[in-house]
């Protein structure tokens, strides 16, 4: 069922057994999940079902620290969330993303790799995935041509990718959503308040309003946050009428632990004679899998690394593609997208040579890896108010030492072992150069991957929820997402992060 | 007497210079291959090894040519045909023990920085 709130009698009230807030990846999931249940599920949604700039405004926020992305358009504010932009990469965490690293400051998952296996299984076919397996092995069969380089396999391994479609939440699951009998959608409502009772250890009721100045008031038995991590950071914060620190926020740890992938071209890497493997490049156009570099568990604990691992891109077209973090530099989102996709295509077209049919010879070394957990990395509210009342958010990005070392350590690693195995060698860009200096250079871009502002552990004074995904001290309030993970991962967040909301999705089922 | 004194004199500057140039032969073939690394040569031009060898020479202090030498051939095999495979030895050698040292940017075993060393030197001379 669909309901457009615009339409709604003011101060209406609605009320069902679940309220999920958030019509992205992880709202749709949970919806879905709960789909023919017989349980009233409301979904809420502050957008439509398409792209409007005044909603898109309601994102709107300033960044400070480590140059970033703009903040109203690196997230999609309507029906299928940013999921409606976003480019389809899809790989599971690695184990020792959950552990507690001695070398990682505030590593360490309340829950383990296994614990998610079986969800991750089930998110494959959201996004329209083949089986869940990421093993290389398993894909060789299907394409020989997929051969590693002869590396130090207990140094290097190759991280495999699957590649939704990519699916777009909100037209694949348009109909499904609308026509189903228990889960009532309701676009144009946006949050802006969460109103607990006075002992703050349970949430009443949220207020939801739209730009035509209507106000509703949701009820349910549970609720969930599923915005997205600076979105339900904002919204904890802001909701400080009883809690004066904002609500789960007694500790102070809302917003903070923000964390993104350090994206950067690190690199690059020539080889002897020209690359005779499919393995590591990726075919544009087709979903074939594909891996990047990553360096094992082992070497990660030996030289006190972050996980991270390196794609290959042919040098001459990797030559033409500008930063992203210069590329997504509008504040429309659809321009930023557009801009992107044009600045990929133009370096293959202008390029043909990169599909030599001699091979290449040289790529560029192109870093993904995970931010050390910061907590002065963090979201606030700004001074600042939206149209609906809300004060915006303020992102302060913020990195660590750990995060240069790694990269820069990385590609020493990796430098020794092409060396090692008479491959080729590996030159480092200029700003890896000086081990004493630990800044990140101002082209350092982000996946639009938004981390940890709500955090997971057992311990309410270091995180926001527990390994349940319900934050401390409040029965019913729960939250979807990225802003759940303890660490960043190596990988996108989007399989894991529909992964964490579907094992949430059957947690609320247990009542 | 004069005939057999021309014939020896003949004799003796013919094997001098069968000497000169295997000796000639030889150091040429010695010096390509302390100057051009086996494996950085096919990945990188003349120019670029020259460049490489020059911030060797102002990163560390081996810089003079002599010296160079003396490290390159510091266990390798001096007999010309096997010099060339001896260094190419040293230098994966030198990534499986973290003999190595970042030069421009490039990670480099430090033989083969030292052979780039040398070539600049070859050329500045």
């Amino acid at each position: 069922m669909h309901t457009d709130a615009r339409k709604l009698a003011n101060n209406a009230k609605i009320e069902g057994d679940l309220c999920i807030v958030g019509a992205g990846a992880a709202g749709i999931s949970m919806a879905l999940d709960w789909n023919n249940s017989g349980k009233k599920v409301i979904l809420l949604e502050g957008g439509g079902f398409e792209y409007d700039n005044k909603i898109q405004d309601l994102y709107s926020g300033n960044s400070t620290g480590q140059r970033y992305y703009p903040l109203r358009s690196c997230r999609l504010h309507l029906f299928g969330g940013t999921t409606g932009h976003w480019g389809g990469m899809c790989a599971p965490f690695d184990h020792i993303d959950f552990r507690k690293r001695s070398w990682v400051p505030d590593s360490g998952w309340p829950i383990s790799l296994e614990d998610l296996v079986p969800f991750y299984k089930r998110a494959q076919g959201l996004f329209e995935l083949d089986a869940y397996n990421y093993n290389l092995h398993y894909w060789q069969k299907e394409y020989p041509a997929l051969t590693p380089f002869p590396l130090d396999k207990n140094i290097i391994w190759s991280k495999m990718w699957q590649f939704s479609p990519p699916t777009r939440f909100g037209k694949t699951y348009k109909e499904t959503i609308v026509k189903s009998p228990n889960i009532h959608l309701y676009t144009y409502a946006n949050l802006t308040k969460i109103v607990a009772n006075n002992a703050v250890s349970n949430i009443k009721e949220l207020i939801v309003k739209n730009l035509e100045g209507k106000t509703q008031r949701v009820r349910a038995k549970k609720f969930v946050l599923a915005c997205g991590a600076i979105q339900n950071a904002r919204m904890l914060l802001a909701s400080s009428d009883v809690a004066k620190k904002g609500i789960g926020n007694g500790n102070d740890l809302v917003g903070r632990y923000f964390m993104e992938h350090l994206e950067i071209k690190s690199a690059e890497l020539w080889l002897k004679r020209p690359i005779s493997t499919e393995l590591y490049i990726f075919d544009y156009g087709t979903r074939k899998p594909r891996a990047e570099l990553a360096l094992t568990e082992g070497i990660q604990e030996e030289t006190g690394i972050l996980n991270g691992s390196a794609s290959l891109t042919p040098l001459v077209m990797a030559k033409q593609q500008m930063p992203l973090i210069d590329v997504w530099s509008n504040e429309d989102p659809r321009k930023s997208f557009d801009k992107l996709v044009a600045n990929f295509r133009e370096s293959r077209e202008q390029n043909a040579s990169w599909q030599n049919e001699n091979g290449n010879t040289a790529f560029e070394l192109f870093t993904r890896m995970e931010q050390a957990p910061n907590r002065n990395s963090r979201v606030t509210l700004s001074n600042e108010k939206d149209a609906l009342g809300v004060p915006r958010p303020q992102l302060h990005w913020e990195l660590t030492d750990l995060d240069k070392y790694s990269i820069r350590k990385f590609y020493h690693i990796l430098g020794t072992q092409m060396g090692k195995a008479g491959i080729g060698r590996v030159r480092l860009e200029e700003f890896l150069w000086d081990e004493k200096d630990n800044s990140m250079p101002d082209r350092l871009g982000g996946g639009w991957h938004h981390m940890g502002t709500t955090r997971m552990s057992e311990d309410p004074n270091k995180g926001v929820v527990d390994a349940n995904c319900k934050v401390h001290g409040i029965s019913n309030l729960f939250i979807a997402g990225s802003g759940c993970f303890s660490t960043a991962g190596a990988p996108n967040p989007t399989l894991t992060l529909v992964a964490l909301s579907l094992r949430l999705s059957d947690h609320l089922k247990k009542g | 007497m004069k005939r057999r004194k021309f014939l020896l004199a003949s004799i003796s500057a013919f094997v001098l210079s069968l000497v000169s140039l295997w000796y000639y032969k030889f150091r040429s073939t010695k010096i390509e291959a302390l100057s051009y690394p086996m494996d950085l040569s096919k990945i990188c031009d003349r120019k670029t090894l020259i460049g490489i060898g020059t911030t060797h020479r102002k990163l560390t202090d081996e810089n003079t040519k002599n010296y160079l030498e003396e490290l390159l051939l510091q266990d390798a095999v001096v007999i010309e045909t096997n010099l060339k495979m001896s260094l190419r030895n040293k230098v994966t050698e030198d990534f499986n023990t973290g003999n190595t040292i970042l030069i421009d940017g490039w990670l480099l075993s430090k033989t083969e920085a030292r052979q780039c060393a040398f070539l600049s030197m070859s050329e500045v001379n």
